[in-house]
C-alpha cells in the first residue's frame, strides 16, 4: 500500500493511495502509517479521497493509528467517500475524529489545540 | 482476498439489478463484515472453508442467508454489541464494530446452528430510490 506523504502548512499529509482498507489490508496500513509518521511532527491529515471502501478492520486500524500518534499529534481525516463516511457515522466515530470534506478544508482549518 | 472477490462479484450482480452506488455501499459493508466474521471466528485456526451466500431481492431490500461449516457461535447465539458511549480514545476498542454495523444496517437478524452448519439470515432494507 502506497502512503505518499508531504508537509503542508506545518502538517503532515498522508495520502492513502489504495481503494480499500479492509481486513486484508488493515495490518499493512497500520504498519506503514507507523513508518511514515515516525519522523514527522505536528498534526497529521489522512487523505482518504481515493479509498472507496473501509470495513471494521480498517476502522480499527485508523483508531489504532490515532492512539499511536498520541495526544500531541492530532489525526484529522479528509475526503471521505460516501461508503467510508457511512462506516464512520454508523459507529459514531465521526464524533471522535475531526472529519473534513476535502484536503483544502482540512489544511485551512485553524491550528488550534492539538 | 477471497472475500474481496466475492464482494466484487456481488457488486457486479447488484449493478445488473439496477441497485445504485449508495445502496451497493451499504450491502458491501454488511456482507464484508459477515464474511470477515466467518473467516475470523467460525474458521479461526483452521484451513479456509466454504461459505455459501444466498441473496435475493425481496421487496425494498435484500433477503440474505449466509452459511458456513465452521465452529459454532460461542453460547449458540450472536454476541451483544453497542456503540462506544462517547468520544475518548483511551476507552475505544479497536474491534467490535463489525457486529455493530451488521446490527445497525439489517433487520430480523437470526442465527441458527444446524448440525455442522452455521446459518445467518437477515433482511437488508434498501430504502428510497433503488438507483441511489
Amino acid at each position: 500500500m502506497d502512503l505518499p506523504t508531504e508537509n503542508r502548512g506545518g502538517r503532515q499529509v498522508v495520502h492513502v493511495d489504495a481503494p480499500r482498507i479492509d481486513a486484508a489490508a488493515a495490518i499493512h496500513f497500520k504498519d506503514r502509517m507507523r513508518e511514515v509518521t515516525t519522523s514527522g511532527h505536528g498534526r497529521v491529515v489522512l487523505d482518504l479521497s481515493r479509498v472507496e471502501f473501509l470495513d471494521s478492520s480498517g476502522l480499527g486500524a485508523v483508531v489504532s493509528v490515532m492512539k499511536q500518534l498520541g495526544p500531541d499529534r492530532r489525526l484529522d481525516l479528509a475526503g471521505l467517500t460516501p461508503t467510508v463516511a457511512k462506516v464512520f457515522r454508523l459507529t459514531r466515530m465521526d464524533s471522535v475524529f475531526r472529519i473534513h470534506p476535502d484536503l483544502d478544508t482540512a489544511l485551512a482549518s485553524g491550528s488550534d489545540a492539538a | 482476498m477471497a472475500i474481496r472477490r466475492a464482494l466484487r462479484t456481488l457488486s457486479h450482480w447488484l449493478i445488473r439489478q439496477g441497485i445504485g452506488p449508495s445502496h451497493r455501499g451499504t450491502v458491501q459493508i454488511v456482507i464484508a463484515e459477515v464474511l470477515n466474521n466467518v473467516a475470523e471466528h467460525a474458521y479461526r485456526g483452521t484451513r479456509a472453508g466454504p461459505v455459501t451466500l444466498l441473496i435475493c431481492i425481496c421487496g425494498a431490500g435484500l433477503a440474505v442467508h449466509v452459511s458456513d461449516r465452521g465452529a459454532p457461535m460461542p453460547g449458540g447465539q450472536l454476541p451483544d454489541c453497542s456503540a462506544p458511549d462517547g468520544p475518548g480514545a483511551e476507552a475505544m476498542n479497536e474491534g467490535g464494530y463489525g457486529l455493530l454495523l451488521i446490527r445497525t444496517l439489517t433487520r430480523d437478524l437470526c442465527y441458527t446452528r444446524n448440525g455442522t452448519c452455521n446459518n445467518l439470515r437477515f433482511l437488508l432494507p434498501l430504502l428510497g430510490d433503488p438507483r441511489e
